[in-house]
């Protein structure tokens, strides 16, 4: 079946299988930021936004996203520079292999889009289904709550 | 096939029987594939994604676990014991794409959302060539016998008068299921229990009421000696097994826990009658 | 301790190197290199704990439409090997075939297929036919060195077994003076046997690997491994192709762990593409992952303390039982970690026995796991520690202060154990373990909460503290290289064999040679981890990076220093022993300068012309150990058994911290990881050997909702022996949790336990044993 639907910006039309997922219609589109790791919906390296929200692609049929838009984590760059959320996890510390980095970033945009001063149990909750085994996850809780000082200092917010 | 009208979605899921599934998010058709399922029949595209609060609580089955959370009208139904529980529902990613209708229609025995409308009285609206109205209590029977209607909404009842409920869950980590859960709620009169629904769930089975327990405590005081005797029955009154997660024996002891904690939070929240 | 310098570039908490491309989703995984033509492999594994296969037919799979090719133990070499990544001769077992007419564990390899697609794969797997004779499984140590037991490898061609009839793959007995005398001789004797499950180390990225042919014909693997250049080897040998035909890429991985120090998928892709002459992807599924991939060594230890009045320890005994599962890989060197890597910190005692056995069942392979025999070894002896305290009334912080190793000290445990074999004499020089006690006791407040028992609603509150050392590589066998080259504008190639595999090894590496060369980070560019281009390492295990490939930087660094000041000094006039660099300049003693940019052009293009650049290596002497002092708050629900960590102090003496902000994270995700293993992860084998949890859904790791409070104090010291006074970080965090959790609960509740995980079920148990 076709489908038509909006990949960082860019209007897409493709052809897909209908029981395709949408991250493995993303990875074959060469759009590579959404990992692969678990298939089950329990690790978060596949999240991406569809429709404004973050989502475990590996959860979600490609035929749902019809007409939608899905924002990666290679879509939040503007102008070669990094959205205040990629920026703080660098300078936290909250980036080792990085694998679980798009996902945590996803869910990140996601939370701060509609909660810009969040508490860090709120920070957690948000979090809570994107798993890294790297980091211990303490610098990551700092790096969210620096990119929404950042962004309520005036950043975007986008 | 996205149908538009809840007759288009039915006449769908007839003809094709057991080779289609109808679905919401998607998530459990995948997770729990069946072999043989070769069409999905999207839900979402028949106008049921909504929270309406004429006279009670009514939500749509297509609506997202997370916009049911967004909602204010679900944050002022006894005092948001919703979002309570659905805060311990999976993630926040799979809560925006999975809806409470999925969720019923699954019926997993973790379930954390049906331990919870059972004890709030839930309704179901469904769909089967005609639209009609049972418990959820019928629906999960009637299922658990193969018939399998389309759920159209969900319906709690308006709270008259003095109430509260409750919700508690037993998890390893904080994403994760259940290894057991229970619900309760309570409408009191003068202090006395007039109305009393507790249930539990993840036994492993999937959650009941407990009549014999509800029983006990019609029209008694809620004090801290009619909790430990209601724990202790709800205890000996569920069929625990073993599994992966708990041992029965175990899970014996956070039947009795969770009971307690559930009534005893229902009692503060009522204005400390006990 | 030896005063530090003042470091310009190390001791900054620089970003990543790689990080932007990581931050900003680029394509730089195995995976995400998709090829042409690639082929989609898949492994059929065992359904049965134990078998022969007394047939298999793949003639309908091979002759399905869109499979290129099918491999069984009928078409691929026989060559005996050991997966393990470990130097070269390795101590571990050669006893692995790529495939066998036999099967050893639920989910051993029996088939590969490669097709068009993945689904085709899978469709072809099901159509290989395969007749099995079920053999008796051995399901447990006990079960495997009973009288009569199957022998699991009664195979002729297998080497380095102890004792293949009895199962057992290796056997260490070490000895220090006369511990029955010590014990004899003892006020207090306290003894305790504990035991730890199968874990697993759940890397987000599975294991994967992309193999092709290059434009020459050559065999590339591209592979998400910790040991590229044993990867290498052990391919070549496997398959049996010469070493220069091979190169060995590794891009950015997912995390390892331990579990990528392992050459478990390479080998399959590898022939696939010899025979096909396409690319070949092979990525485990999570499930294969957790049945199929390496896990920790499940073991049963026993440690017996004798001390004075004092506390002053008199002897110890540890006894090991390893499960090593299947196949014998880090089988002997994780058991002899047990006793190396634990006894020598408390070298006050003058008799200490190390007895330990490692053994064969049928069931999933465990390998190097972070921690690597320490991580087990710990939970009796810090926990024996606790008791011997409580019994002599002595405060448990002031036990450890009486018995462990100092400066200037040594111990005969590290000669006469090391990786399996004989270890390596040394003393230690730095050791900051007095001052991270203090801090961390200070930090949790001990002195306030220990023995209080403070209620907090149904939960009743703890505290516990337990301190280890680890290593810093395996002296005299570990070697890593580095070559550095310079560019006309004073900028620098820094060539690595070392693994960075999220650790940041990339950019510490960097940070050192920088701070030789007098240049900012940005200065360095960064190629690691190609067996073409970087010289050789071992890669990345026993916490070796930093102080063994980072020698071979702060030497290749050094070289290329000299190289660049003789370069300059007749410019700049005068002795090349009077110029020092510093800020991207080669300046003299009377303040006159030359850019590195002019010094380079001067030697590439205009006199004398030579290319600046050098390689140097380093194999180490010693291993000077990091240490630790743990201290945890744990809330005990006495009603459900859930413990709850509250707040966990770690200080941690790693020598001075190439990169604060990257070894506090090294310490924080192990210490995340050891809460894990301590309170909720456990492999469950069914009673035929399958993983009954072989899922994220089943098997919990901790999540951003279950980490406690997580203090890192980096207590620095000043290793001479280390690149700018760096000793190692990567590994022993993960042992800290379980014994100091442990002892927590025992201050809260007064029970002991012995088994991990500590799940609210079992402490429930305990404590209602315990009211009897």
């Amino acid at each position: 079946m076709t489908i038509t639907l909006t990949i960082n910006g860019t209007r897409r039309t493709l052809e897909i299988d209908p029981g395709e997922k949408l991250l493995d219609l993303l990875r074959r589109e060469g759009t590579m930021g959404p990992k692969v790791g678990c298939g089950t919906g329990d690790c978060g390296a596949c999240a991406v936004l569809l429709n404004g929200r973050a989502v475990n692609s590996c959860l979600v049929y490609a035929a749902k996203a019809d007409g939608g838009e899905v924002v990666t984590v290679e879509g939040l760059e503007r102008d070669g520079a990094l959205h205040p959320v990629q920026e703080a996890f660098l300078e936290t510390g909250g980036v080792q292999c990085g694998y679980c980095t798009p996902g945590m970033v996803i869910s990140t945009v996601d939370l701060l889009s509609r909660n810009p001063d969040p508490t860090e149990a709120e920070i957690r909750q948000a979090l809570s289904g994107n798993l890294c085994r790297c980091t211990g996850y303490t610098k990551q809780i700092q790096a969210v709550q620096r990119a929404a000082e950042r962004m309520r200092g005036g950043g975007r917010h986008d | 096939m996205k149908p538009t009208t809840i007759d288009e979605a039915w006449t769908l899921l007839v003809e094709r029987g057991k080779s289609a599934r109808a679905v919401g998010g998607g998530i459990d058709v995948h997770l729990f594939r069946v072999k043989d399922v070769d069409t999905l029949v999207d839900l979402t595209g028949l106008g049921l994604s909504y929270v309406r609060s004429e006279g009670g609580l009514t939500i749509g089955a297509t609506t997202t676990f997370t916009e049911i959370l967004e909602s204010a009208a679900v944050a002022s139904h006894l005092d948001g014991i919703l979002v309570e529980m659905i805060e311990q529902v999976a993630s926040p990613l799979q809560r925006n794409q999975g809806t409470i209708g999925g969720t019923i229609a699954s019926a997993h025995p973790w379930s954390d959302v049906i331990p919870l409308l059972l004890v709030l009285d839930a309704e179901l609206g469904v769909y089967d060539g005609a639209a009609r109205r049972l418990s959820l209590a019928e629906y999960l029977a009637d299922r658990a016998a193969g018939v399998r209607p389309l759920v159209r909404e969900v319906c709690l009842p308006a709270v008259p008068g003095t109430a509260a409920a409750a919700y508690e869950a037993f998890t390893a980590t904080g994403f994760d299921v259940a290894m057991l859960n229970c619900a309760g709620f309570v409408r009191a009169d003068g202090g006395r229990c007039e109305t009393v629904r507790i249930s539990v769930g993840g036994t492993p089975a999937l959650a009941t009421r407990l009549p014999s327990v509800e029983a006990e405590l019609a029209g008694a005081l809620l004090d801290e000696s009619a909790i430990e005797r209601a724990a202790e029955s709800a205890s000996a009154a569920i069929d625990a097994r073993d599994d992966r997660r708990a041992t029965a024996d175990y899970r014996r002891t956070l039947a009795r826990v969770g009971v307690s904690r559930c009534l005893g939070r229902i009692a503060k929240r009522l204005g400390g009658t006990g | 301790m030896t005063s530090r310098p003042e470091f310009t570039v190390v001791g900054r908490s620089e970003r990543k190197v790689d990080g932007r491309a990581l931050v900003t989703g680029k394509p730089v995984y195995v995976a995400d290199l998709q090829l042409p033509g690639t082929l989609h492999v898949k492994i059929l594994g065992s359904p049965h704990a134990h078998a022969r296969i007394v047939r298999i037919d793949a003639s309908a799979a091979e002759a399905m439409p869109g499979v290129a090719c099918v491999l069984t133990h009928e078409n691929t070499p026989p060559t005996r090997h050991t997966t393990a990544g470990q130097g070269f001769p390795e101590p571990s077992p050669y006893d692995a075939r790529m495939f066998e007419d036999r099967v050893r564990f639920v989910g051993d390899r029996v088939a590969a297929v490669a097709a068009e697609s993945e689904a085709v794969a899978l469709e072809a797997l099901k159509a290989i036919r395969v007749e099995y004779e079920e053999l008796e499984p051995v399901l447990s140590i006990d079960d495997a060195v009973r009288d009569g037991a199957p022998v699991i490898h009664d195979e002729a061609d297998s080497t380095g077994i102890y004792d293949a009839a009895r199962n057992i793959v290796a056997d260490v007995d070490i000895d220090v003076g006369d511990v029955a005398a010590g014990f004899e001789g003892s006020a207090m004797v306290v003894e305790t046997t504990c035991e730890t499950p199968y874990a697993q180390h759940t890397p987000i990225e599975t294991h994967v690997v992309l193999s092709y042919l290059d434009d020459a014909g050559r065999l590339v693997l591209r592979t998400s491994t910790q040991v590229p250049f044993h990867v290498r080897r052990i391919v070549a040998q496997t398959l049996g192709i010469p070493i220069h035909d091979i190169r060995v890429i590794k891009p950015r991985i997912g995390g390892g762990f331990g579990t990528k120090q392992e050459v478990l998928l390479e080998d399959v892709a590898g022939l696939v593409t010899l025979r096909t002459k396409r690319p070949a992807l092979l990525h485990l599924t999570r499930k294969e992952e957790f049945v199929a991939a390496r896990t920790r060594h499940p073991m049963r230890i026993r440690v017996k303390l004798g001390s004075g009045d004092d506390g002053i320890l008199r002897a110890i005994e540890m006894e090991a039982l390893s499960n090593t599962g299947a196949y014998g890989a880090h089988g002997l060197t994780v058991l002899a970690n047990a006793g190396s890597k634990t006894l020598p910190l408390y070298n006050k005692a003058p008799n200490a026995h190390f007895y330990g056995q490692a053994v064969y069942t049928t069931l999933p392979v465990p390998g190097a796991y972070r921690g690597y025999g320490a991580t087990q070894g710990y939970f009796p002896l810090e926990t024996a520690m606790d008791e011997l305290a409580e019994r002599l009334g002595i405060d448990p912080v002031e036990l450890r202060r009486r018995n462990h190793i100092r400066v200037g000290e040594g111990s005969p445990i590290f000669e006469k154990l090391g990786e399996g074999r004989e270890g390596v004499e040394q003393t230690i020089k730095s050791c900051e373990l007095e001052r991270c006690l203090q801090v961390g006791a200070e930090r949790i407040g001990w002195a306030e909460k220990r023995g209080k028992r403070t209620r907090d609603g149904a939960c009743v509150h703890g505290v516990g503290m337990s301190i280890m050392m680890q290593g810093s590589g395996i002296p005299l066998i570990d070697m890593g290289a580095a070559t550095i080259k310079m560019n006309e504008d004073g900028s620098f190639n820094l060539l690595i064999g070392a693994t960075d595999l999220g650790t940041g090894s990339d950019t510490i590496l960097a940070q050192i040679a920088a701070e030789v060369l007098g240049v900012p980070l940005r200065s360095m560019i960064v190629t690691s981890s190609d067996t073409d281009f970087t010289p050789f390492d071992v890669g990345a295990y026993a916490s070796s990076t930093t102080y063994v490939s980072g020698t071979a930087v702060q030497r290749a660094a050094e070289k290329v220093r000299d190289q660049i000041l003789a370069v300059a000094a007749p410019v700049l006039g005068g002795d090349a022993s009077a110029l020092r660099l510093a800020d991207g300049a080669v300046v003299g003693p009377d303040g006159a300068s030359m850019t590195l940019a002019d010094v380079c052009v001067r030697a590439m293009y205009e006199t004398d012309q030579f290319q600046i650049g050098a390689t140097a290596s380093c194999v180490p002497t010693e291993s000077p150990p990091p240490f630790l002092a743990n201290f945890a708050e744990v809330a005990v629900d006495t009603e459900t058994g859930f413990v709850k960590v509250l707040h966990y102090v770690a200080a941690v003496d790693c020598g001075v911290a190439i990169n604060p902000v990257m070894a506090e994270g090294q310490m924080e995700g192990a210490l995340v990881n050891g809460i894990g293993y301590a309170l909720t992860e456990e492999m469950q084998i069914s009673s035929r050997g399958r993983v009954r949890n072989p899922s994220l859904f089943d098997y919990k790791i901790p999540g951003m909702l279950d980490i406690p409070k997580l203090d890192v104090i980096l207590v620095e010291s000043y290793e001479p022996t280390g690149p700018m006074g760096a000793k190692s970080v990567g590994e022993i965090g993960i042992n800290g949790p379980i014994p100091t959790i442990a002892n927590a609960i025992y201050d809260a509740v007064g029970v002991r336990l012995k088994e991990t995980p500590f799940t609210p079920e079992r402490v429930l148990a305990a404590m209602r044993g315990a009211a009897g």
